[in-house]
């Protein structure tokens, strides 16, 4: 009916494709990086929360107990430029230097402060941004304000050292490169409803407060509704804790929660108890809660400025009820109709659960889900250490100045520690341990360590998030996906194991908001028309047309027409008015307004009347670099929606599918996956799994780092000496410059059965191929040495080799230049000497001359490599530096160049891994009739229970990309099609299928089937056999049990374990279990006496058996048992338990 | 039947989906039953083998083989590959490197580069052999990247930012470097310049990029090159790649008429104007399709080997291949001229046969 009465020349006019609105994309990424959510939660820290943490009413002045006039006021705090001082000059630092000399890149923080100096009040102001007093230093995200990083071009980069390509958003503490990964919350202050295990309805909130953290729960049992929290030792029911807020008569209760029968009907009980339990007063409910506060020793408020002394029992109840419960809603001066309105609405939330059931809420859905990113987690810590650092001073001026004579005056500002801030930051952020007393929370594991084993693995570690959820938990909703995660996680990255579903990735566009001011847009709310609650009576709460309005889960009032206040609300947004990360949007009967941050959020195309505002006008302006992605936004052509919004839009995938009550268009829809599942070509035609695994395993792929990962000194890193773009690309490989830094070679593939020696996935290489460099790599490793210092002045050093020992190359020296240092270049086998150190005998009393002491006074400390045996090594680099703290280290960098070898793991992108089992040479391999040998050749049973199709396109793709010579798309939801494709491939003379006859290299007849055949890129993961391989017939034993070490690196034995075990018993092989298990293990023998059955022992030297306990020399006998055994029996007699071996024969 | 037994034997049909007859049929009595011997005999060899030359140049020729058996054609291929000597980059002493190519690497980058020298002056150099003007070519290379000072005394112009082969030059009187451990890295008695005459030793190509520097860095080195096969490493493999493939036939089996000739001209040979190799005759439903190259093009065959599959299709037409006749390619890498490669090969081939005839 519509298209009846629309414009009839817009019925006519052919639907507008805006061609290259992928074009958005790069403009989009250009503006905001790869990993913007970091850098702009880093910059909202450091430029507006740190200000707001020192302006907060706790923390802005420290005052003493016994000096009332004296004060210290915090006016302003800066953060400077990343700098190091040393030697008294502080300088300026870059991340690589950093990385290099193991120091951590910060920056000074600087506060400008008044304070009281004897009578007179001093000021320290800032001169040129630098702030008066240095109070600690923070460490400094890469790439965000304050980082020497930002705005700079590849060739500024490149001079001070850094990767263009490298995204940023992670900290380097003491020269290892840290991640802050996102935590994943439930959304504070927020109402959510649920089902408690007992299958009763109940509401919590958990507020949160920069002072307070504390949940509350509102519980239905048997049809009463009671308020539950921490502090009260009972349940309250909540009509007593709503008339303990002032809220005495019934019918207002009953109003202010709905006076619907339906609703009227459920309340009945709870008023009745009310009734029952006589309390009918304010002062009445205030008794009644007082008597169910849980005693604690200490007093819960026993804040600053609250003096507890004379506080009667009622008085705290009432102050736990303005400040505890329900932290996050206001109480001013005990005016409690807020939190009355508040209580009353969820009690209205958990009545419409009840007589509705899909109004509970969905914890999982991602809607109610908040992430933690790297500037909420450091303002907690910071804010700690800002508290303890000013603990600290009251304490010291406390302590001075209640003393009478003082010889000088006190100076505050002496006696700032900058430590307790420096420390803070670094230990935790080194460490990963989150520990703010406030909150009580302790949480292990929130930073690690940067991968950097490939460019992707970097970066699918920015967009990581973690759930705050147990992994041992057998859960399932949690880790499902969710279908409200759609554009913004990324559906395919995510582990195997128990960490599956989550850890999570970032979809591609996906952004995190930071927090947005509350005040203007509480202002403009009641602009447009919405009534604040101390206008209406109780009865005027609940109309059936209004709704209420919401702004960060506490209640601002009442609007009449809610779809046109959040219709103007948001062309407010688009306008440019408010924050572009505000969101509106309706929900039963409420308007949700949301400024908090992190919000996950994705920018769409806005749509109007069916037209897509952005035209083709705009994209080509954006082409010519008129225009940027931000002006797009300024101009409401595009916006952000978050997950909550979202529900209230209608978003067309494609320009097609828009119609009238379309509100958004899609910018392009492989933007949904996120950075490691967007290297696969052609994903859509996958089984969703494979992708899962090639997202694990492209961060096992071995390729360029980072364009200055030959000047990086990392302990291990893996390089292909020959990586490759890949023929078939995807849109997403070219935005986050995987085809700069690639992870990979193309190999040309025959998809046959070969040899034999590929099945159960194993692959058969092409020898040639592998000589002219195919899978060559380079494992670099890192041995670094110390050069340390003693409190007796005395040192470490470093001394050459004798003349002798150099000329010798089998002597441990022979690597060793004059400086007693490994040489450069040199081979080095295990055993040799990399640094020839010496440390002083005596490190701890005073020496006469310690810079000078004679050689005798030293001993050799030598380090030596320690490597497989039989293996050697390349020297590749030396470095010699020291850290800010001085001490001296030598890092020595050691490469060792592989080609491929029987075991080494390869992998397509598609999933498919698998291990090299077999090389063959080149005159042995099928060959087409254009010449072409395969590189190596992959069993067909790879594919049928696998179903990766896109490997096949992929195939064709690369086929037909040699013959045209062009690289291919593949991306997902689009791409080159098949047919396209077929085309190239038909009119180069092959066939459409990309099965090509092979004549076999052996016979040289032809092959009875044509083979698939063609290229496809190629991964070589880390895992290689020579790290791996092991075997031992003989080995060092474990002291305790004195049976084999475990473990390849302490060169261990092979276990026979349980199972093999069982299979030994059943088959009734005994002797060899006994051989296993005891003889070639940890054979003893053991001396029992035969009388009290305890051990014995035997006389070392008269070879006499003995019992300690019966003096008998007799009757001891001899037997053999695991050593184990013998070891578990004197166990027990040490803990007063005998076990006695009774023998049969002796 | 007897047509039949005669397509197996000569020919491999190439079906949409499947190759018929692939196997040779080597033993003799596999005919008797019909009467008919073939067992391998040198003379109905001498007969009926034939070698066309087709195309030759430096680096590529391509001829071809007739009357002969697959396994002949790739006893050739695979000696080509693998079995004739040329002369490779085997050791390279670094006496400095500084460039970001690690020695291993580069020596490996190295070891790929095409030497211009004829193995057969040469002989192999075995374990523990002294390297001398008869089994070692000594190849150094100093290059060092630097800015060019102007006369005025400015800087100028990078100089030598890429490094390609013919920075290598040949040193006929042996290693230059410096004995060490009291011992030479080569013992030649006399000049190289005598065992190979006026030929001047080097790199095939000058063209190829072995290392970029930056100024600065700086790339010093020998190289020993000895005389390998391709078996032991791909880089002593005369050639880049060397292959056969059957002669393609295309047979009308059934006379294409009327509106099938339009379709078969339409899917096989109407792609492209120079495309000659079938024609029509007559109007109309007289309309007859008619070969005129029955070996087809690189194109066609495999257009008329799709049309094979489709429904109707494979009574009418057929695409087989010769059994006994290839179209045989070698593509040098340049040191070698490819006639002298497949004289080598042969050479080595009948070296083999008689070692096996000396040892029945």
């Amino acid at each position: 009916m519509d298209c009846l009465t629309r414009d009839p020349s817009k019925i006519t006019a052919p639907i507008a494709t805006l061609e290259d609105k992928y074009e958005l994309l790069p403009a989009f990424l250009k503006v905001r990086g790869l990993v913007r959510q970091h850098i702009d939660s880093f910059n909202y820290l450091v430029n507006e929360e740190i200000k707001k943490i020192i302006h907060a009413k706790a923390n802005e002045r420290v005052t003493c107990d016994s000096d009332p006039n004296f004060y210290l006021k915090y006016t302003n705090i800066h953060v400077g430029r990343p700098s190091v001082e040393e030697d008294y000059v502080v300088e300026e630092i870059t991340p690589q230097q950093c990385r290099l000399r193991d120091m951590t890149y910060a920056a000074p923080i600087t506060v400008d402060v008044e304070y009281t100096r004897g009578k007179e009040i001093v000021t320290r102001q800032a001169k040129n941004g630098v702030g008066g007093v240095v109070i600690g230093r923070i460490p400094l995200m890469l790439r965000s304000s304050r980082c020497v990083l930002t705005g700079k071009n590849e060739d500024e980069l490149a001079r001070l050292g850094e990767c263009p390509l490298d995204p940023g958003g992670y900290f380097i503490v003491k020269g290892v490169e840290k991640v802050i990964l996102i935590q994943e919350q439930l959304s504070k202050n927020r109402i959510i409803i649920e089902v408690d295990a007992k299958g009763e309805i109940g509401a919590s909130v958990t507020s949160s407060t920069h002072e307070r953290k504390s949940k509350t729960n509102i519980v239905v049992k048997h049809g009463k509704f009671y308020l539950r929290h921490n502090t009260f030792a009972d349940d309250i029911p909540i009509m007593i804790v709503l008339k303990a807020m002032g809220l005495e008569s019934d019918q207002e209760a009953v109003q202010m929660i709905g006076s619907e029968p339906a609703y009227a009907m459920l309340l009945g009980p709870t008023l009745q108890e009310c009734q029952a339990a006589g309390v009918f007063t304010t002062q009445q409910a205030l008794e009644y809660c007082a008597n169910k506060v849980r005693v604690v020793k200490t007093h819960m408020t026993n804040r600053p400025g609250v003096r507890n002394f004379g506080r009667s029992r009622v008085d705290e109840a009432r102050d736990i009820l303005a400040g505890v419960v329900l932290a996050h809603v206001p109480v001013t001066s005990y005016d409690f109709r807020q939190k009355c309105a508040y209580i009353s609405i969820m009690v209205r939330r958990i009545l419409n659960a009840m007589l509705d059931p899909t109004q509970i809420d969905d914890k999982d859905y991602y809607g109610n889900k908040r992430l933690e990113l790297a500037g909420q987690l450091i303002a907690l810590l910071f804010e700690d250490c800002f508290k303890r650092l000013n603990a600290d001073l009251k304490r010291q001026a406390d302590a001075v100045l209640s003393k009478a004579n003082r010889a000088t005056q006190f100076d505050i500002l002496k006696c700032i520690r900058q430590d307790t801030l420096s420390n803070g930051l670094e230990h935790a952020i080194s460490s990963g341990n989150w520990t703010v007393k406030r909150f009580r929370m302790e949480r292990k594991g929130v930073t690690q360590v940067l991968s950097r084993l490939s460019f992707i693995s970097a970066l699918g570690m920015m967009t990581r998030i973690t759930s705050q959820f147990e992994k041992t938990r057998k859960v399932s909703g949690p880790r499902a996906l969710q279908p409200s995660q759609w554009g913004m996680l990324c559906p395919s990255d995510t582990p195997e194991g128990e960490s599956c579903g989550l850890v999570k990735n970032l979809a591609l566009m996906t952004h995190v908001t930071t927090d947005d001011e509350e005040e203007p847009l509480r202002r403009l709310a009641h602009a447009l028309g919405v009534e604040p609650l101390t206008w209406l009576n109780a009865g005027e709460m609940h109309s059936p047309s209004g709704a209420h309005v919401l702004m960060n889960g506490s209640l601002l009032g009442v609007h009449a027409q809610p779809e046109a206040f959040s219709h103007a609300f948001r062309k407010l947004r688009r306008a440019g008015r408010i924050g572009e990360f505000v969101s509106v949007y309706t929900a039963d009967g409420c308007v949700y307004i949301s400024s908090d941050g992190g919000r996950v959020c994705r920018p769409l195309i806005i749509i109007e009347r069916g037209e897509p505002l952005l035209t083709q006008e705009h994209l080509d302006e954006l082409k010519d670099g008129h225009r940027t992605f931000n002006d797009f936004l300024r101009e409401g052509l595009v916006e952000y929606l978050d997950v909550n919004e979202e529900n209230n839009s209608y978003i067309a995938l494609y320009e097609d599918e828009v119609n009238d009550e379309t509100t958004h268009l899609e910018i392009e829809p492989f933007t949904l996956l996120g950075v490691c599942a967007g290297i696969i070509p052609y994903p859509h035609h996958n089984q969703s799994p494979r992708n899962t695994y090639q997202c694990a395993m492209g961060k096992q792929a071995m390729g360029n780092i980072a364009f200055n990962q030959l000047n990086r000194m990392d302990t291990l890193m893996y390089l292909l000496v020959y990586p490759q773009k890949p023929i078939v690309k995807t849109k997403t490989i070219e935005l986050i410059g995987y085809d700069r830094l690639g992870a990979g070679q193309n190999a040309t593939i025959a998809v046959m059965s070969y040899s034999g020696y590929d099945i159960e996935d194993a692959i058969v290489m092409n020898r040639a191929s592998l000589d002219r460099g195919f899978g060559r790599c380079t494992v670099l490793r890192k041995y670094s040495a110390q050069v340390k210092k003693y409190s007796n002045r005395t040192m470490d050093r470093i001394v050459g080799p004798k003349d002798d020992h150099r000329a010798n190359q089998n002597s441990r020296h022979h690597l060793l230049d004059d400086d007693g240092i490994a040489a450069v270049g040199g081979r080095i086998k295990p055993g040799d000497i990399y640094v020839n150190k010496q440390t002083p005998v005596n490190t701890r009393d005073p020496m006469a001359n310690p810079h000078a002491m004679p050689d005798t006074m030293y001993r050799s400390n030598p380090l030596s490599y320690k490597g497989p045996a039989g293996e050697s090594a390349i020297v590749d680099k030396v470095l010699l530096t020291m850290t800010d703290e001085g001490q001296f280290n030598i890092k020595t960098l050691v490469r060792q160049t592989r080609r491929p070898e029987v075991g080494d793991k390869f992998s397509s992108r598609h999933g498919q891994k698998g291990v090299c089992g077999i090389i063959l040479d080149q005159e042995d391999f099928p060959f087409s009739e254009r010449g072409i040998t395969p590189d190596l050749i992959m069993n067909p049973h790879g594919f049928p229970s696998r179903m990766t199709v896109g490997k096949m396109i992929e195939l064709l793709g690369g086929k037909a990309g040699l013959e045209s010579g062009r690289f291919h798309d593949g991306t997902a939801f689009g791409g080159d099609t098949v047919e396209a494709i077929q085309q190239t491939l038909v009119e180069s003379g092959y066939s459409y299928k990309g099965k090509d006859m092979l004549h076999c290299g052996i016979t040289g007849e032809a092959l009875e089937v044509n083979v698939f055949m063609g290229p496809v890129y190629y991964q070589k993961l880390k895992h290689m056999v020579q790290d791996k391989m092991h075997a031992r017939a003989r080995g060092p034993r474990v002291v305790l049990t004195r049976q084999p070490t475990e473990g390849r690196a302490r060169d261990g034995g092979l276990r026979l374990g349980e199972m093999e075990r069982d299979c030994l018993i059943g088959y009734g092989a005994s002797q060899l279990i006994l051989e296993r298990l005891m003889i070639s293990s940890d054979q003893f023998e053991a001396q029992v006496c035969t009388k009290c059955g305890l051990l014995g022992f035997q006389h070392h030297i008269t070879r006499r058996n003995a019992c300690t306990l019966c003096k008998t020399e007799a009757e001891v006998a001899t037997l053999k048992l695991p050593y184990a055994c013998k070891l578990l029996f004197q166990e027990l007699q040490s803990m007063n338990i005998a076990p006695r071996l009774s023998l049969t024969e002796a | 039947m007897l047509e039949r037994l005669e397509e197996q034997r000569h020919y491999v049909r190439a079906g949409a989906e499947h190759n018929a007859n692939v196997n040779e049929v080597a033993y003799g009595g596999a005919y008797a039953s019909v009467g008919k011997d073939f067992a391998f005999s040198a003379e109905r060899f001498r007969e009926t083998f034939a070698l066309t030359l087709t195309t030759s140049d430096e680096e590529r020729c391509v001829f071809e083989l007739e009357g002969c058996s697959p396994a002949f054609a790739n006893a050739f291929r695979r000696i080509i590959l693998s079995e004739v000597p040329t002369m490779a980059i085997e050791k390279v002493f670094v006496v400095n490197n500084t460039s970001v190519v690690a020695d291993e690497v580069f020596a490996h980058r190295l070891g790929l580069v095409p030497i211009k020298a004829d193995p057969a002056m040469f002989e192999y150099r075995g374990e523990g052999d002294a390297a001398n003007e008869t089994n070692t070519i000594v190849l150094k290379m100093h290059v060092r990247c630097h800015k060019e000072r102007n006369p005025d005394g400015t800087l100028g112009e990078v100089v030598n930012r890429s490094v390609y082969s013919n920075a290598l030059t040949w040193c006929p009187e042996g290693s230059q470097l410096p004995e060490e451990n009291g011992a030479k890295y080569s013992d030649f008695k006399r000049s190289q310049k005598e065992v190979v005459g006026d030929q001047e030793l080097g790199c095939v190509h000058d063209d190829i990029l072995l290392v970029k520097l930056a100024p600065g860095q700086e790339v010093e080195l020998e190289c020993h090159c000895v005389k390998g096969i391709g078996q032991e490493h791909a880089k002593w493999s005369p050639v880049g790649t060397c292959w056969y493939k059957m002669v393609p036939e295309i047979t009308i089996l059934e006379p294409i008429t009327g509106a099938d000739a339009d379709e078969f001209m339409k899917k096989c040979a109407n792609f492209s104007e120079t495309h000659k190799c079938y024609a029509c005759e007559g109007k109309g439903d007289k309309k007859t399709v008619k070969v005129v190259e029955s070996r087809g093009c690189d194109f066609c065959v495999e257009r008329v080997r799709e049309l094979t599959g489709e429904p109707g299709w494979a009574d009418k037409i057929a695409v087989r291949k010769r059994k006994d006749h290839f179209i045989f390619t070698i593509e040098t890498i340049g040191q070698m001229a490819p006639g002298t490669i497949f004289k080598e090969a042969v050479k080595i081939l009948a070296s083999k046969a008689q070692n096996v005839l000396s040892t029945l």
